[in-house]
């Protein structure tokens, strides 16, 4: 339940399966996490989960901001759909007219 | 009359001789006196003469313990001044980072408060004193009460084992926490900043969020993580409680600042039996539970003026109790009995129902000897860490409080939770509120943590800082800020 508990190298290899496995449930910022968490490690198991969770993370944190960036230049033209899917519309600036 | 005038010998020895010397001798004396006491359980029936003999030797036991306290005393103020630090910082983070989310979310609106449909009493601004005092004052209490019952079945948890549950819940209600109030005050945020976003990003965000959080917290994860998403959680909640109407939070404070003191510090008080729970049956606790104290992890001192003479009485009771059962075999140890164990194996049926008593007798037995050994390892803690350094005494002594450093000093959730609702509420006030607070607060957690490292053992955090922060913000509100306001008008400044 600690997480400050120094682990074994067995437990440490228990640990980064799980979550880079969980990472695959739209969690990036899980494999962000464990590749912190194992980075000092020599392990080479433990290197090549790292190694993926990088990877991982970056792939995603790609996609996401393409669609976000997306979204957020597409908004306006995709028409009541775009208002749909936003969280917030944000109120133009009466000074800026394009 | 033989132990006192011994322990007058050691004391003489103890000014004369250089200290590690002393340190072994203390130890030999100490090895001495169990080996007496073991001789001495062995006999019989206890006679009235053992019992007092017995009763000298943990006295001068004690004394012993008070020498080597007053040694430690020096490290202790070099502790705590590097104690300080680890402790302040974070506080002071939160602090400034709930600052900031208040200013950036109210800044120019008013908050609504987000306890409108449970709160019995809703503050009108038309209402009188009386009886908005009255009726915040019963909405303070069922929030405290409601805090009361919780920490209780937390602790009746913790005590009976059933821990599993309440992990279960803290988890559960941790994660929905960190995803539904953090959901809120991102939407807040983006509102307050009239930033765009879609459902599908926002989702995935708070999910990845929560989830880490929750892994980070309760699991495994790096150290700044898990430091990260405690002041995350603490700034959430607060925000929470900062929504509260002006008089329910400050009595609210003060409330929770009294029921601290009762939890910590008397006898029977939840927070204390928490953690002398977890420090003799060396159970972790979790991030969340430890509220509103700060301890010493390694401390041994902490329980020995309260519990010593219980302790005593219980061993005196218990030993009359297993003396008999202990004479049928008073010289059988473990490593014996696995040896006759392995060498006959015919007549096994019966000795296996008479290991069973055996084992009994012997976990009790066992139980005696740790009462018995663990005197000395008290008064010598770093000697059950590293038993064979051959360090000067100052080296291991620095060692072990830097290891206490690491994780030593810890402040309960919960501190960071009302110190950052305190600072929340005076930043709807004005700026001048906030910084007089936040030295208030500062000021009284390091005159807390002053208080912890002179009388060791776990103290409440919230009264002083709380105290220090009320009495500051309103003398800031009525007396400074007129003050201030006036030198503006005249244009003292300029």
């Amino acid at each position: 339940m600690d997480p400050s508990t120094p682990l074994t190298e067995e437990q440490k290899i228990k640990v980064a399966k799980k979550m880079y496995i969980a990472g695959f449930f739209f969690l990036p910022w899980l494999w962000f996490c464990l590749a912190i968490y194992f980075r000092k490690e020599k392990n080479e198991i433990l290197q090549k989960y790292v190694k993926k969770a990088y990877f991982g993370f970056f792939v995603f944190t790609f996609f996401l901001l393409t669609w976000m960036a997306v979204f957020l230049s597409q908004r306006d033209r995709w028409g009541v759909k775009g208002d749909n899917l936003s969280v917030n519309i944000p109120y133009g600036d009466s000074n800026y007219d394009s | 009359m033989d132990s006192l005038s011994s322990q007058e010998e050691l004391k003489e020895s103890d000014i004369e001789k250089p200290k590690k010397e002393t340190e072994n001798l203390n130890e030999n004396e100490i090895e001495n006196e169990i080996e007496k006491e073991n001789s001495q359980e062995k006999p019989e029936k206890e006679t009235e003469e053992q019992k007092k003999k017995k009763y000298w030797d943990r006295s001068k036991i004690r004394r012993m313990r008070q020498l080597m306290k007053e040694k430690r005393f020096e490290v202790m103020i070099q502790a705590f001044t590097s104690s300080l630090k680890r402790i302040l910082i974070p506080v002071s983070i939160t602090m400034i980072l709930t600052v900031i989310l208040i200013k950036t979310l109210y800044s120019d609106q008013t908050m609504n408060n987000q306890f409108q449909d449970v709160s019995v009493y809703n503050e009108n601004s038309s209402d009188s004193g009386g009886k908005k005092f009255a009726g915040s004052l019963l909405n303070a209490l069922i929030i405290v009460g409601a805090i009361v019952v919780m920490t209780f079945l937390i602790v009746l948890c913790f005590k009976f084992g059933c821990m599993n549950l309440v992990f279960a819940y803290i988890i559960f209600s941790t994660f929905i926490m960190l995803g539904i109030i953090g959901a809120v005050t991102f939407i807040e945020l983006l509102v307050a900043e009239n930033l765009g976003m879609d459902w599908l990003s926002f989702v995935i965000f708070m999910l990845n969020f929560a989830v880490v959080g929750v892994t980070v917290i309760f699991w495994k994860g790096p150290e700044i993580f898990n430091k990260m998403y405690l002041i995350a959680v603490s700034v959430l909640v607060a925000k929470v409680f900062a929504s509260l109407p002006e008089w329910t939070a400050w009595i609210l404070l003060g409330a929770i600042a009294i029921w601290d003191i009762f939890a910590v510090l008397s006898a029977r008080g939840p927070l204390k039996v928490l953690i002398e729970t977890a420090q003799q049956e060396d159970k972790p606790i979790a991030g969340l539970l430890y509220n509103s104290s700060l301890y010493f992890e390694n401390d041994y001192d902490n329980d020995d003026n309260d519990n010593d003479d219980e302790n005593s009485d219980k061993n005196h009771e218990s030993s009359s109790d297993k003396d008999h059962k202990f004479v049928d075999n008073p010289y059988s140890t473990s490593s014996d009995e696995d040896n006759f164990e392995n060498d006959t194996n015919q007549p096994k049926k019966n000795e296996e129902i008479e290991n069973k008593t055996e084992d009994n007798n012997e976990t009790k037995k066992e139980d005696q000897d740790d009462d018995l050994i663990k005197i000395p390892k008290e008064v010598f803690p770093e000697r059950k860490k590293r038993p064979e350094t051959k360090k000067p005494e100052k080296v291991q002594y620095q060692y072990q409080y830097e290891d206490e450093d690491e994780g030593g000093i810890k402040l309960g959730l919960g501190d960071f939770i009302f110190y950052s609702v305190l600072i929340a509420k005076a930043s709807l006030n004005d700026y001048s509120t906030v910084f007089t607070c936040f030295i208030a607060i500062l000021t009284g957690l390091s005159l807390t943590l002053f208080f912890l490292i002179v009388y060791q053992k776990a103290l409440p955090a919230l009264p002083i800082s709380i105290s220090f922060g009320i009495i500051f913000y309103f003398l800031t509100k009525l007396v400074l800020d007129p003050f201030i306001e006036q030198l503006g008008n005249s244009s003292v400044f300029a």
